[in-house]
């Protein structure tokens, strides 16, 4: 490092020191906030299932077993727009909300004694937004945005876990036993409205009472011959962003930007709550 | 024995986790008030902190640690403001192409003379944003791509933040030098 930066970073610190000095200790704090029942469920369900120290080994084949739990329940279908030449369009389907089974976790996340406050909560169905940030963090890092559930998407599990060191989607399972890919029942829904021009409008809506993760829009993907081909993915890097109970985010997509500008069937895909979750359009 | 091993891994960053929870949970919620002046609010960012530290729980060695403690700090004043950010509708102005200059960083100059005091001060008075950005950087050492990454922009984009920070930073030094 540098002599400046490493003065930079030796003010960096002293700045810090001298504002720790200046906060009030935990128990005036304690005396102004306590921490919501809610706020504490949140983190113990974060607890159970971000689980970080097991993320990391997360594979394709993990994600493709996941997709695969989503589509057998009859949820990966989304909205499904005809985008005419004069970028009108019609709509051809709704979707689907995700349901699986519930993960069980072990271990729990309460506070601690001195706020006295009853922490425990039913281990059932949150949506933390962990699963989909280990996602992202390995894409990432990797540098390989959707790479794995490219494969997935395309219904080849198997394939997807080759990618992974070898193994199968179901030994991956096995080995992070808590892995909670299509395990938790996804309330997530992304829809569409009317598109105007190359613009859409989509509605992304949390119907759940749990949080949910959302990433941005990780690629788009054109039907060829019946497989599904990346045409666009993102390659900065990216973080989740947490969608509230009951509440809906609406976001404008130019079609273009994802390389959605002639003829053909496409779809948008994103990950909600460590799920795949997509957007179908078709442009005649 | 590789699954054996990756057990006794996730033990122990379970723990570390936990410490990190147990210990600073009401100094980053207090701290997130500072910004955001609503309790509730509050909450969220130390959440999405907590959300974010499952990413980058390499950075926390020691729990007990002042780097530990100032990495956490950092990470939930930039929630804070993403939040209230989205509270006021603040969008961030996106990147347009501008160029960082060639020649040599005036910072540097000031960083060479001024004392770490002196910068502390200046440091105290540059925007909250700015000094995430700084801190970020110089202070938990992570590359323009980690910065990029923890905060959701491009490593483009930050490595052109990081640069007007160290020049707002310089401003307030010479505003200081100025004034004494």
């Amino acid at each position: 490092m540098k002599r400046e930066e490493e003065l930079l970073a030796q003010a960096l610190e002293r700045y810090w020191d001298w504002r720790w000095e200046n906060l009030p200790s935990r128990e005036e704090i304690l005396d102004m906030h306590r921490f919501s029942p809610e706020f504490l469920r949140n983190m113990e369900n974060l607890e159970k299932k971000a689980q970080p120290w097991k993320r990391k080994r997360y594979t394709a084949g993990v994600r493709a077993a996941g997709l695969l739990l989503v589509l057998a329940a009859g949820l990966g279908s989304v909205q499904l727009w005809r985008l005419g030449g004069g970028g009108t369009a019609k709509f051809l389907g709704a979707k689907g909300e995700s349901a699986a089974s519930a993960q069980d976790a072990q271990g729990s996340f309460g506070e601690g004694a001195d706020q006295g406050t009853d922490t425990t909560s039913e281990s059932s169905s949150s949506q933390t937004s962990d699963e989909a940030a280990g996602g992202g963090s390995d894409q990432a890092d990797g540098g390989t945005a959707g790479g794995g559930s490219d494969q997935a998407a395309g219904g080849t599990a198997g394939e997807g876990s080759d990618q992974a060191s070898g193994g199968t989607a179901g030994e991956e399972v096995d080995q992070e036993d808590s892995g909670s890919y299509g395990e938790s029942a996804l309330t997530v829904s992304w829809q569409a409205d009317q598109p105007e021009g190359d613009f859409l409008e989509t509605t992304l809506e949390n119907t759940g009472d749990q949080p949910a993760s959302c990433s941005p829009i990780l690629r788009s993907e054109r039907l060829r011959e019946g497989e599904w081909e990346t045409i666009w993915q993102r390659e900065e890097s990216w973080e989740s962003w947490i969608l509230d109970p009951q509440s809906a985010r609406q976001e404008e997509i130019s079609l273009g930007e994802y390389g959605i500008d002639s003829p053909g069937e496409y779809r948008l895909v994103r990950e909600a709550d460590g799920q795949e979750i997509t957007l179908d359009l078709q442009i005649p | 024995m590789l699954l054996f091993l990756s057990m006794l891994d996730s033990e122990e960053e379970k723990s570390r986790f936990q410490a990190v929870y147990e210990k600073y949970s009401h100094f980053l919620w207090y701290l997130a008030y500072q910004v955001l002046r609503d309790g509730q609010l509050a909450e969220d960012a130390v959440q999405e902190t907590f959300l974010a530290l499952t990413r980058h729980m390499d950075k926390i060695q020691d729990p007990e640690s002042k780097a530990a403690r100032n990495f956490l700090s950092t990470i939930v004043r930039n929630k804070a403001i993403d939040l209230l950010r989205k509270e006021k509708g603040i969008r961030t102005i996106p990147f347009e192409g501008w160029e960082q200059p060639a020649g040599e960083d005036l910072l540097e100059g000031y960083l060479r003379r001024e004392s770490a005091e002196e910068i502390r001060q200046a440091l105290d008075k540059l925007e909250e944003e700015n000094r995430i950005l700084l801190e970020y950087r110089y202070l938990h050492g992570l590359s323009e791509r980690e910065v990029a990454r923890i905060m959701g922009i491009t490593p483009k984009n930050a490595n052109v933040r990081i640069f007007r920070a160290r020049r707002r930073l310089q401003e307030l030094l010479r505003r200081e030098e100025g004034i004494s």
